[in-house]
C-alpha cells in the first residue's frame, strides 16, 4: 500500500502536478467556468505565474538545500532519519502547513504585507488559472518551503514526499472552480463526512469564501479562512467561517485590472491605474466598494404604491 | 496604517498556541517511545557504528 502511495506521490511531485493543473484548467475553461473574466491581461499574468516563479525559484531552493545547509549545518545531515514514517509525516505536515497558515494570515492582517499577496486575490474568478498566481516576492519568501527543506536535510525527506503530494492535491482542488464538495452538502447521508471535511481540510466552499470580493455577508469571508491544506488552523485560532454556499463574485471589489507586470513584480514595477494599491502613490490598503441597498424614507402617500409594487414582486 | 490592537492581541495569543502545536507531534512521538520502550535512534547509532567498523576493513591500504 505504502509502495503504491509512494509511486503516486513520486509521479505527482514530478511532472504529475503541472499535468494535473493543465488538465483541470482545460476542463474548467471548456466548461466556461471563467466566464468573461479571463481577459488578456489576466491570461498573461496567470500563465507567467505558472511558468516563471518555479523556474526562478528552483535554483534558489537547490542552492539552499544542496550548498547553503551542508555548509552551515553539516553535522545535522540526516540526523533525524531514525524518526518513524508516521511521526515524520505529522511533524512535516504540521510544520509546513501551520507555517504557511501564518505566512498567509500575516499578509492579510498586517497592512504593509497585503500588497505582496494582493495578486493572488485580484483574480475575479476561481480555478487552475489563478491557483499559482502570486507576486514573485511573495513566492520567493514562502517561509514554509525553506522550513521543509531544512526538515528534509535533517532526514525527513521520505515523509515530506507524501505531505507535498497530499498538500498540493488539497490546495489545488480547493482553488478549483469544480465544486467537488457539493455532493457532501446535498445528500443528508454524507453530512457527517462534510462536517469533518470542512473543519479538517480546505474545501472549495471555505476557500472560495476566502476569495470572495465581499466579506461578512454570510458567504464571503476574506478576513479569515487562511488555511491551505488544513482548515483546522482556522477552527483552532477562530479565523474560520464555514459556509456551504459559494460567493457570487470573486476578487477585489475595487480591482481595475492592474497591469500583469505590476502585479507580478510589485514593488519593482508599479501599476498605472490611478488609486490602485500597486500604483506609485497608491494607498497601502484601499477600502472596499460596498454595494449596499440604499434605504430611502418613504412618505405616507407613497407608501401605498410601494406596497402594491412589493406585492407584484412577491408574485413574480 | 497599523494593525488594530485587537488583531495584534489575537496574533500574539495564537502565535503562542502555535508553538505548542508545532511541538505536539514531537512530544507525542516521544510519549509513544516511552510507552512502547522503542529506541529507534539507538538502532541508527548501531547501524552507523557497524558501518564505521566495516568500512576501514574494506578500505584498501
Amino acid at each position: 500500500m505504502i509502495k503504491f502511495l509512494e509511486t503516486i506521490s513520486q509521479s505527482l511531485n514530478g511532472l504529475g502536478f503541472p499535468a494535473l493543473i493543465l488538465l483541470l484548467g482545460i476542463l474548467e475553461f471548456s466548461l466556461g467556468l471563467y466566464g468573461k473574466h479571463w481577459t488578456k491581461n489576466e491570461r498573461i499574468l496567470d500563465i507567467a505565474s505558472f511558468i516563471f516563479p518555479p523556474l526562478v525559484l528552483a535554483p534558489v531552493l537547490a542552492f539552499f538545500g544542496l550548498k547553503f545547509l551542508p555548509h552551515v549545518i553539516p553535522q545535522y545531515h540526516n540526523v533525524l532519519s531514525w524518526v518513524p514514517f508516521i511521526w515524520g509525516f505529522f511533524i512535516i505536515a504540521i510544520a509546513d502547513d501551520l507555517t504557511q497558515y501564518w505566512y498567509h494570515r500575516l499578509h492579510h492582517q498586517i497592512p504593509f504585507l497585503w500588497r505582496f499577496h494582493r495578486t493572488h486575490h485580484s483574480a475575479p474568478y476561481m480555478g487552475m488559472a489563478m491557483a499559482s498566481r502570486q507576486n514573485i516576492i511573495y513566492t520567493f519568501l514562502f517561509s514554509q518551503i525553506y522550513l521543509t527543506i531544512v526538515l528534509v536535510y535533517v532526514g525527513l525527506g521520505y515523509p515530506a514526499l507524501f505531505v507535498r503530494a497530499l498538500k498540493t492535491l488539497i490546495v489545488t482542488f480547493a482553488h478549483s472552480s469544480i465544486k467537488w464538495d457539493k455532493p457532501f452538502y446535498k445528500y443528508k447521508v454524507l453530512h457527517p463526512v462534510a462536517w469533518v471535511l470542512e473543519r479538517l481540510i480546505s474545501t472549495p466552499a471555505t476557500h472560495h469564501a476566502h476569495h470572495s470580493n465581499s466579506t461578512d455577508d454570510g458567504v464571503g469571508y476574506y478576513k479569515g479562512n487562511f488555511g491551505n491544506m488544513f482548515f483546522l488552523w482556522d477552527v483552532i485560532f477562530g479565523t474560520a467561517h464555514i459556509s456551504r454556499q459559494y460567493p457570487k463574485a470573486y476578487g477585489i471589489s475595487h480591482y481595475e485590472g492592474d497591469e500583469w507586470y505590476a502585479q507580478l513584480l510589485w514593488p519593482i514595477l508599479k501599476s498605472k491605474k490611478e488609486g490602485s494599491e500597486l500604483s506609485r502613490r497608491g494607498p497601502v490598503v484601499r477600502a472596499d466598494i460596498v454595494t449596499e441597498p440604499v434605504l430611502i424614507p418613504i412618505q405616507p402617500d407613497k407608501a401605498a404604491s410601494v406596497k402594491s409594487l412589493n406585492t407584484v414582486s412577491t408574485i413574480n | 496604517m497599523k494593525t488594530d490592537p485587537k488583531t495584534q492581541k489575537s496574533i500574539l495569543r495564537n502565535a503562542l498556541l502555535s508553538v505548542f502545536i508545532y511541538l505536539l507531534p514531537i512530544l507525542l512521538m516521544f510519549g509513544s517511545f516511552y510507552i512502547t520502550g522503542k529506541r529507534p535512534w539507538k538502532q541508527q547509532q548501531g547501524t552507523l557504528s557497524i558501518n564505521k567498523t566495516i568500512n576501514p576493513i574494506n578500505k584498501k591500504p
